[in-house]
Formats: structure tokens, sequence, C-alpha cells
């Protein structure tokens, strides 16, 4: 997919930049209101990852001029600006998703590319990783073409592997996925982990390959590259 | 007390101390007058005697004589005025010696004196009517300047109930030609543009930290992550990195909540709602399911049906801190139980560690057990949101577990 970033902070600009080229996107990048203003204006895009404070204007104001003008592109919000209401301002205006900051890159990413299956594909295309194959709209999950029986949790997880793979998930930024800012309690990590293990006897009950690593004890990687 | 009463009473105090004096000056000038004029028509009368005895060498007849006596010739009379008290009466007397056809006599020549007791009566209350005709005169015109010239004052104290800091309503004090009404305004309309610039900037300020504050810890935090991702990291490097990860986690958490808590304090939550609060424990119950069933909790509900007009995100708020504060602070296989009843929510939980001493549990950063990972946020914020509706929210120790309490309006 083709995402234009807008975002005055160089470095998280880069970042970002890095994370989703990695995934195999192409991305672009605009420090400012004008800059994203013009792209917008001549290139398409799938998905506008967007700031809303940006030196020389409102981010808001884009998702404006996009609607108005019926640009086709899906926009996520990237904001420090927390208030419910610029939540809900912005949803209202057109934006398809807000993201708080601070965020994790894997999170962005796990919404950038729900967005844009939404979009392009209805959701209906799968998600693949060597014998494990997901559909996202009826939130299935394959191993060797056997449908396993997940509870939702178990269900978000291996979504959210699948869509990160290779990079390393927090646990932290596993719990903040599944259960947004609710748990902050020292015990969510437990249950991750006992979500995983859940999930890892489901899959290998299937003859499926274990690629959950284990990382340093601070998080997981589903790969399996060593 | 008010204004009007306050100059009234002290008009009647002055009046109630003037009257008595202004009734004794009166009386002490009106006796000296009547004496003057009682002596005077004395030394007339004598003088007429005299020049009737002159004319027609004969005692006149006067109404005035008291009595004439004769006298030796070699007793001199002078002339002289004298009270006296004649069959309770009081008389002037004047007494003086006559020479008449070679007879010596020793006149005296009386006059009563008004009576006192009547003069004290009508000068008092000739001075009582007066008195009392300038009270009502003091009190009307009182009366009617109250309401014209402190008018605007009034009003104007009305205006500055008003005044909200939170908005950007400029307040428009009533124009006064009293010269000391409009440097109170004066002084008060800058004092209130003082208060809500600084109270903007401090607000900025607040929301400019966490603003500012939100994209580096999203660039460290994300960093650090990659960091953690390359390989072949040593166990110490791996424990100074899990180090930063985690006290930036803890940095991005007290940003947020201290920006709830000022959002809080600012008002900016003004919404009424109509809250189901059963749905909301409900749903927050549901919402925690998981952590409640990972600890084994058991957890027993007695609700009954309680609607409250608030915002529905602050009692979210607050109902989430107080479950999951009973969640936290509960040990394997204890329970919680929450009551709903007479507009009071009561949630109590077996405990867990030390608590923390009463009246220090709503404070800021405080927590039972220091080396908890938890901020000691979510108390102060669940007080701040009861101050903010009057809700009191209050906490006890019962044996080994806690009770939290809020009573809704």
């Amino acid at each position: 997919m083709k995402v234009l970033v807008v975002e005055d902070n160089m470095e998280l600009l880069k970042d970002v930049r890095n994370f989703l080229s990695e995934e195999g996107n192409i991305c672009e990048l605009a420090t400012n209101y004008k800059t994203a203003q013009e792209k917008i204006g001549f290139f398409p895009y799938d998905i506008l990852i967007m700031d809303l404070n940006l030196p020389d204007g409102d981010g808001l104001d884009i998702v404006k001029s996009v609607k108005m003008d019926k640009i086709d592109v899906g926009i996520i919000i990237i904001s420090a600006r927390n208030a419910l209401g610029d939540k809900v301002e912005a949803l209202e205006l057109g934006a398809d998703d807000y993201l708080e900051k601070p965020f994790y890159l894997s999170e962005l990413n796990a919404r950038a590319k729900a967005l844009y299956r939404r979009r392009a594909y209805h959701g209906r295309k799968e998600i693949n990783f060597n014998e494990i194959s997901i559909r996202p709209e009826s939130r299935e999950v394959f191993v060797n073409n056997t449908l396993l029986n997940l509870t939702k949790k178990e269900y978000d997880i291996i979504h959210f592997f699948l869509i990160n793979k290779h990079r390393l998930l927090t646990k932290e930024a596993i719990a903040e996925h599944l259960w947004g800012d609710e748990v902050e309690m020292t015990d969510g990590y437990k249950f991750i982990y006992t979500h995983l293990a859940n999930l890892r006897k489901k899959i290998a009950a299937q003859n499926g390959e274990d690629y959950i690593q284990s990382i340093y004890n601070v998080g997981y990687k589903f790969s399996n590259r060593a | 007390m008010k204004l009007r009463q306050k100059v009234n009473t002290f008009y009647l105090l002055l009046l109630g101390i003037l009257l008595p004096l202004l009734i004794l000056c009166n009386y002490v000038i009106f006796e000296h007058l009547h004496h003057q004029n009682v002596e005077r028509a004395l030394y007339s009368e004598q003088q007429r005697i005299a020049a009737y005895i002159n004319q027609n060498n004969e005692l006149p007849y006067s109404p005035f004589i008291h009595s004439q006596q004769k006298r030796a010739p070699q007793d001199t009379l002078n002339l002289e005025i004298r009270d006296t008290l004649l069959s309770a009466t009081k008389n002037k007397l004047l007494v003086y010696g006559l020479e008449h056809n070679g007879a010596y006599y020793k006149i005296t020549l009386k006059y009563p004196v008004a009576q006192t007791q009547t003069a004290w009566w009508l000068i008092a209350s000739s001075n009582g009517c007066i008195v009392g005709l300038l009270f009502l005169g003091i009190y009307t015109i009182n009366s009617r300047l109250y309401m014209r010239v402190w008018q605007p004052f009034f009003k104007n104290i009305m205006d500055l109930k008003r005044v909200d800091v939170s908005n950007n309503h400029r307040v428009q004090f009533q124009q006064t030609p009293v010269q000391e009404f409009e440097q109170l305004n004066q002084i008060i309309s800058e004092l209130i543009t003082q208060i809500k610039k600084d109270y903007q900037n401090l607000k900025e300020f607040n929301q400019n930290i966490s603003h500012e504050i939100q994209t580096p810890i999203t660039i460290a935090r994300n960093k650090v992550v990659l960091l953690l991702e390359s390989k072949n990291l040593d166990d110490q490097e791996l424990k100074r990195l899990e180090a930063i990860y985690q006290q930036i986690n803890k940095l991005s958490k007290i940003s947020k909540s201290l920006t709830l808590i000022s959002r809080i304090e600012n008002q900016e939550f003004k919404n009424f709602d109509d809250v189901n609060v059963p749905t909301v424990i409900k749903n927050m119950l549901n919402n925690l399911e998981e952590i409640i069933n990972f600890k084994g909790i058991d957890v027993q509900l007695n609700l009954e049906p309680t609607r409250i007009e608030s915002d529905h995100i602050l009692i979210d708020i607050l109902i989430t801190n107080l479950i999951k504060n009973a969640i936290q602070h509960n040990k394997q296989q204890g329970f919680i139980s929450i009551a709903l009843k007479d507009k009071a929510l009561t949630i109590l939980n077996s405990g867990n560690s030390k608590p923390i001493t009463k009246d220090k549990i709503f404070n800021r950063f405080e927590r039972g057990n220091p080396q908890s990972k938890s901020l000691g946020l979510g108390l102060a914020i669940s007080q701040n949101i009861c101050k903010i509706y009057n809700y009191k929210l209050t906490y006890s120790k019962l044996h080994d577990n806690y009770q939290f309490k809020v009573q809704f309006k």
C-alpha cells in the first residue's frame, strides 16, 4: 500500500517510514500542512497517517478538504490531543481511525493494514503465514486448512502477530492492543501468557509450527527466522 | 447585616443619643428664658407701682402683690429676687422696700413660674416629633439612595457571581457616576482579566506539556523497542533497556493521568447526561472480566436501578477506577461486593496488602505498596470527580476488607 505520513517531528516521521517500509509499503513524508496538501492533491495514496498539530496548520483542515474534494484515502490521525472531544470531532469529520500518542509502531502498522484491507478488499483478503491463514472478515484462523476454535482474545493476538510478523511485540504493546488503556495492572501481562499458552496448544494440535518466540522476557516475536 | 440596615441602625442610634440631649438643651434654654420673662414682669410691675404712687400718692391694686408689711425704718431692704415654693406652685418673688407717706413697707411681688413637668412634657413631645420626622425622612432618602446610588454596585455584584474563569465571556460592569464605584469596577476588571490570563496560561501550559511530551515519548519508546529487537544484547544492556522502557511507560501514564486531573479540575467535562449507573458497572465488569477470572475473584452484585445526572465520561472513569482498585488490591480467590442502594455505591473487597492511612489514601502518588507499578493517581482522580459533583467519597477498612463508598447526591 501507499502511505503518506504527515508529522512535523522528523525523528518520528523517519521511524514510521522505516517501520512501514520494512513491511513492503511505499511510504512518503510531509512535515507540514502545505506539503501535505500538495502531495494529496497530486498523488493517490491508500492511507494518510496524520498528526493534527502541524507548524502551519491544523490536520483537521486537511481531513475536511480531503472529504470535500472526495479524495479516496483512508485517514488515521495520530495525535497528542487526547481529549475525547478531539477524537470525536476527527472521526465525525471523516477520519477512519484515531491513535493517541504515544503509540507503538506495531499498533500503527496494525491499524493501517486493517484500514487498508477494509478499504481495498472489504476485509475479504486472507492473511497468510506458511501453514496459518486468517480471514479477517469472519475472524477465522486456519492451520493446515483446519479452522481453529479460538476465543476472541486469542484471535486478536494471532491477528496482531501475523500483521506484525518478525517484529518484537512487547507485553505492554500486546496488552494495549488487546485491552486498550484499560489494563495498566501488573496482572495484565500474566494473562497474555495464559492466552499465548492456549494459542500455542491449539496451533500445535493442528500440527502447526510454534512461531511464537519469547524475546528477552520483554515480549514476543512471531517469526520463522532464528 | 445588609448595608441599608447598617446605615439605618447608625442613624437610629445617633438620633437616640441626640434626642435626650436635645430635650435637655431645649429645656434649659426654655427655663432660662422663662425665668427672665418672669423677672422682667416683676420688675416692670415694681416700676408701675412706683409710678402709680408718684402720680396718685397711694398704693395701687396689683394682682402681683403677695404681701405688704410695715417695717421699721431702720431696716434696710435691698431689691431681691427669690425663688420659692408656695402651695405646690413654684413662684418667683420680688422683695423690696418702699417708703410711702413716711411709712416704710416691705413689698413682696409674686409671679408663678410655669409648671416644670408640663414644660418637660411639651418639650419632649415636640422634640420627639421632630426627631421622628427626621428619622422618617432620612430613612426614606436612604432607601431611595440605596436603590438609586448603590444600584450599579449591586448589579455588579450579581455580575461578579456569574464570573467563570474558564470561559472568555467578559464581565460588563454597569457605568456609574460615583467615582469610588468606578474605581472598584476598574480594579476588579483588571483583577479578573489577570486571573483569566493566568488561568489560560496555566491551562495552556498543562496542555502544552501533555501535548509536547507525547511525541518524544512515542519516539523514545519505539526506539527502545527497536533496540530490543536487535540481537546480541548482553544481560546488562538488556536490563538497562528494559528499565528505560518501563520508565518511559510510566512517564507516559503519569502525564496522561495528570492531564486528566487538570482537565477535571478545569471542569472541561460539562455534559449532564442521564447516566444509568448499573449499566456502567456491568459494562465495566464485562471489560475487566478476564482479570477478574484470572484472579479467581468472586463478584457479588446488588444493584438497585439508579440514574444520576452527570458527565458519563467522568462517571465511567470514577467507577472504573474504583472497581480496578478493588481488583488490584485484592488477593487470589478474593471477593468484590458491589452494592448500589439509596443513591450510594459501595464497593467492598477482600484486601491484600497494608492499606494506606485513611487521610492519605486520596493523595496523588500515594501507593499502598511503594514497589507497586501503579501510579497512585486513580483514587486522586476519583476524588476529584466526586468533588465536582459534591459526591461524598469515603474509605473505610473493615477487618481485612477495604470499602469505598460514593454517596451520589
